[in-house]
């Protein structure tokens, strides 16, 4: 806040207080201070960092969603959910990392319970959904909640009841979940390994899983024989995610198998879209619940530790640095309008906190990027937000429209694209500020649309992020 | 007591900015008890059609009286179709009617917004609906007018409205059915349906604008909302709230004194 003169510095710190200890914070608590500010761009991001921790990442679940753009399966549970984002069809919510989505224990049950309860209330009830627990013979053959502690080389009478006991708790939640439902619940199969106990444990709790789910009417995708490969005994390598070492995801490589399977039960799936490029391109965190954020991070091969090589986690990096940029420039004012053009999923307008302006329009660049971006702003409550596609008729449709600001996003697989598609959908608009979010040399390598030109450069990027992102950063105006 | 002035007010909403007339005082203003009447017109027309006979609403009601995106001084929506539509209008009274009691009367088209407005995003008193169009391969009356007013216009919006809300493909002629009585299914706001008695088949007076709502429609209505009250108006034709005058305004004062106290 060094460029905060003392006065400024001082009544936005005590809003910032006031914010930080309401129970239902909003900007406009904070709007009169911003208004007439002067910051340097570190101290407004500084300042936009606060503001995007402070206010909520999420809007209450909505009460009514208009029908989904075209067919829709959710898929909720754990890390293993991540490689379903290989089609389009399906909606993955990694819900909890596989510790805190057990079922191993009454007190691990009502955790998952919660967190899965939670999510439900945010998607779409008339769409399919498909439940991927099943890390409970991993965890447990870990000993991680304390249920094996002998450790015992073979599989033991306390391991099988165990199971079993897990079993009557899936029975229990699969049936809540059911209720809260109007499409058709699916429990996937719990997945081979790489360890034979865990293995034969799985086997146990997937003949318990398959016998609910038929006492139930709720379908049981088993794949288990297709992905188990017969000479080890444990998961296909082929078919596994290269994370690290032993990886028991799956990877992208599954897909067929899993499109195949539910056909086979009489779920409808289109794979026409099965050879497109992934549509997901960024990694989104929301706090739903306690314990870990809902992620829909679509990179089966991507975890913490290799993160720094994700496209996605830095293409959202980069997003989210340049909204704390901006925020306070677009809160100032309560009567904003903003339109940010190729925002691919939808990441720069859902992140951009809940009413921070009277109007956001986001632009995605196909049909398919918006069906994305639709679903998870419906999971984020964000029916504030508009968003369309990139189409043939948007340029006029947008024509004589004015905003306060207009942000670009510019990705670096799609540069002269985004460049002129900025180009194109704003000939008839009166944009107002610019903003460009690009890599540095964008203005020397490329030919810039004329209402694109600005003038300074804040970098955004930095070396732990992939490939060009790191030269990234905010043109302005 | 005294009415305030009918103003102007421009709302930027969720993607359109809305212009409205209203006398609406603000939640925190000592009217804030009377409900506020929602008028909202139909297809091709603007709120002047309401205007010259607001007086007797607004003797128990505040009133806000917006332009339907696309119309008169209201911004088009970038998406088109009733849910569109319906979704600014719900940006609109969230934004400037927080916490009052809503009221929405709509006519012909209007109806069709108002009623996907009542989906559970807003606290609704009730819902007025003057002869709506539920089902439309069978109004040729509209296909005419609609065929006709695009006819006077290049611009985008009325051709891309008549093809998704009305299912006319003005370029061709071609017609496609669009239904709206699912709308009516789990509606849980109490509802009135006026209708006139100028039929679509055959037409009992050539001058007034035939009606949309038919007897298929009231039945459709009373099979998913028996709740629904349904009333007709002789010598009414489509143009119900000017056709009906004093007579419709009393239907739907009683209707709002029985569901929200007036």
């Amino acid at each position: 806040m060094a460029a905060l003169k003392a006065r400024d510095a001082g009544a936005i710190g005590a809003a910032l207080r006031g914010l930080a200890g309401s129970e239902a914070p909003t900007l406009d608590a904070i709007r009169p201070h911003l208004h007439g500010l002067t910051l340097d761009l570190a101290a407004a991001a500084q300042l936009g960092k606060a503001l995007m921790g402070l206010c909520p990442r999420l809007g209450p679940p909505l009460v009514a969603r208009r029908p989904a753009r075209a067919r829709s399966i959710t898929v909720m549970g754990t890390s293993h959910v991540r490689f379903f984002g290989a089609h389009d069809v399906f909606f993955p919510l990694f819900i909890g990392m596989g510790p805190n989505t057990l079922c191993l224990t009454q007190q691990s049950h009502e955790v998952a319970r919660r967190k899965i309860l939670a999510n439900l209330a945010r998607v779409d009830r008339d769409a399919d959904l498909i439940l991927d627990l099943g890390a409970e013979p991993f965890y447990h053959v870990q000993n991680i909640l304390e249920t094996r502690p002998g450790q015992e080389a073979e599989v033991t009478p306390d391991d099988l009841a165990c199971m079993a006991a897990t079993a009557g708790r899936y029975e229990t939640l699969l049936g809540e979940v059911r209720d809260r439902l109007r499409g058709r619940l699916i429990f996937f199969n719990v997945l081979p390994t790489h360890d034979p106990i865990g293995n034969a444990l799985s086997l146990v709790l997937n003949d318990h899983a398959r016998t609910i789910c038929g006492r139930l009417g709720i379908g049981f995708l088993d794949i288990w024989d297709t992905l188990l490969d017969p000479a080890s005994g444990g998961l296909r390598r082929d078919l596994a995610a290269k994370a690290y070492n032993d990886d028991t995801h799956l990877s992208e490589e599954a897909i067929p198998i899993v499109l195949d399977a539910l056909r086979r039960m009489g779920v409808a799936v289109d794979d026409t879209v099965a050879d497109c490029d992934p549509v997901w391109r960024h990694v989104y965190a929301f706090p739903v619940t306690e314990g870990g954020a809902t992620r829909i991070w679509c990179e089966a091969d991507v975890i913490p530790a290799n993160a720094f090589r994700s496209e996605k986690v830095a293409a959202s990096f980069v997003a989210n640095a340049a909204l704390e940029v901006l925020l306070p420039i677009i809160a100032a004012h309560p009567s904003a309008r903003v339109l940010m053009l190729n925002v691919k999923d939808g990441f720069l307008p859902i992140t951009l906190p809940p009413a921070s302006a009277a109007q956001v329009i986001g632009v995605c660049d196909s049909v398919r990027a918006l069906h994305a971006a639709e679903r998870v702003a419906a999971f984020a409550g964000r029916d504030d937000i508009a968003l369309v596609a990139d189409s043939e008729v948007l340029q006029v449709r947008l024509a004589g429209r004015s905003f306060d600001l207009t942000i670009v996003a510019v990705h670096p697989a799609s540069v002269e694209r985004d460049l002129a598609r900025s180009g194109m959908l704003l000939s008839g608009v009166t944009p107002g500020a610019v903003c460009v979010i690009g890599p540095a040399d964008l203005f020397r390598t490329q030919q810039i649309p004329r209402k694109l030109a600005t003038r300074r450069f804040y970098p955004l990027g930095n070396r732990h992020l992939a490939g060009k992102w790191q030269d990234y950063g905010l043109f302005l105006s | 007591m005294t009415l305030r002035p009918l103003v102007e007010e421009r709302i930027a909403c969720r993607q359109t900015t809305i212009s409205a007339i209203t006398d609406c005082a603000t939640a925190n203003d000592d009217a804030a008890d009377r409900p506020v009447l929602v008028l909202l017109h139909g297809y091709s027309r603007t709120r002047a059609v309401f205007l010259d006979d607001l007086a007797p609403y607004r003797a128990w009601a505040d009133v806000l009286v917006p332009d339907l995106p696309g119309s008169g001084q209201s911004q088009p929506p970038l998406d088109v179709g009733i849910g569109p539509i319906a979704d600014e209008i719900v940006s609109l009274l969230r934004r400037r009617l927080p916490n009052r009691r809503l009221v929405l009367l709509g006519e012909s088209m209007g109806g069709l917004v108002g009623l996907a407005c009542c989906d559970g995003r807003l606290s609704i008193a009730g819902l007025v609906l003057l002869d709506p169009p539920l089902s439309m391969a069978k109004q040729w009356v509209i296909q005419l007018n609609i065929v006709h007013a695009c006819e006077q216009t290049a611009h985008w919006f009325p051709h891309a409205v008549a093809d998704a809300v009305f299912g006319v493909d003005c370029a061709t002629g071609a017609v496609h059915e669009r239904l709206y009585y699912a709308g009516f299914a789990g509606l849980s706001v109490p509802c009135l349906i006026v209708r006139g008695d100028n039929d679509l088949f055959p037409m009992r007076s050539p001058e007034r604008v035939p009606n949309c709502f038919d007897d298929v429609d009231a039945m459709i209505v009373r099979m998913l909302l028996p709740s629904c009250r349904i009333e007709r108006l002789s010598g009414c034709g489509h143009l119900i709230y000017s056709d009906g005058g004093l007579r419709c305004h009393d239907l739907v004062h009683d209707f709002v004194a029985d569901i929200a106290g007036v």
